[in-house]
């Protein structure tokens, strides 16, 4: 497989928790893809750097906390769409609970984690623009790559 | 058995191309049926509107 574009790409939502951190628990679930999707974001965990200088010796690097990242995906607003309406139950929901995200590229390869829904942001920007919702997905778990069939 | 789901209003899944109408019963696997009423877009209280003649009735009569 060479290289992709985004055209093709998915995200959907589920309601449910996988049994297991893995391709399997999460491929178990039954999504809802969200419709109308211009943007995804980026995904992937960054690191906080730790450092010390000793005295002697070249500074040292290390890894410390990992931070799963979150997704800014970006909607053409509709209501009458399955997949928006549940990522907005997401937004709306004030408890803790996790939902279940599955991003599918052009290529059929899948990322899957567990996230919260911070706000769904709607933008009506002027006449002309598609009215937009914005959503911020936290990534709460770690990301499981699961590879092109 | 599981109990059947009625739409709580138009909608569409855009995974699966389905387009469902309002209190019409909507037939999924489990897990997307708990996806939709998580969503509040189904639910298992039988709609006035399609649970018998009589109902249809009273409906035509307001």
């Amino acid at each position: 497989m060479g290289l992709q574009t985004g055209a093709g790409s998915s995200i959907a939502i589920s309601v449910a928790a996988p049994a297991t951190q893995d391709v399997a628990g999460y491929a178990a679930l039954s999504y809802t893809e969200a419709a109308n999707c211009e943007k995804i974001g980026t995904i992937g965990a960054t690191f906080a750097k730790t450092e010390f200088q000793p005295l002697k010796g070249p500074k040292q690097k290390l890894k410390g906390s990992a931070d799963y990242g979150s997704l800014q995906p970006s909607f053409g607003l509709d209501e009458g769409d399955a997949g928006q309406t549940l990522f907005r139950t997401a937004a709306d929901d004030e408890t803790n609970a996790l939902y279940s995200v599955r991003v599918t590229y052009q290529s059929g390869a899948k990322r899957y984690f567990q996230g919260r829904v911070f706000g769904w942001p709607e933008t009506i920007d002027g006449a002309d623009p598609v009215t937009m919702a914005m959503p911020t997905v936290e990534i709460c778990s770690k990301i499981v790559r699961a590879p092109a069939a | 058995m599981s109990k059947t789901h009625y739409a709580t209003r138009s909608f569409t899944d855009a995974g699966t191309l389905r387009a469902f109408e309002n209190a019409k019963p909507v037939e999924a696997d489990a897990g997307t049926l708990a996806n939709y009423k998580a969503a509040g877009l189904v639910t298992t209280d039988q709609p006035q509107a399609v649970s018998g003649n009589e109902d249809q009735d009273a409906s035509h009569a307001e």
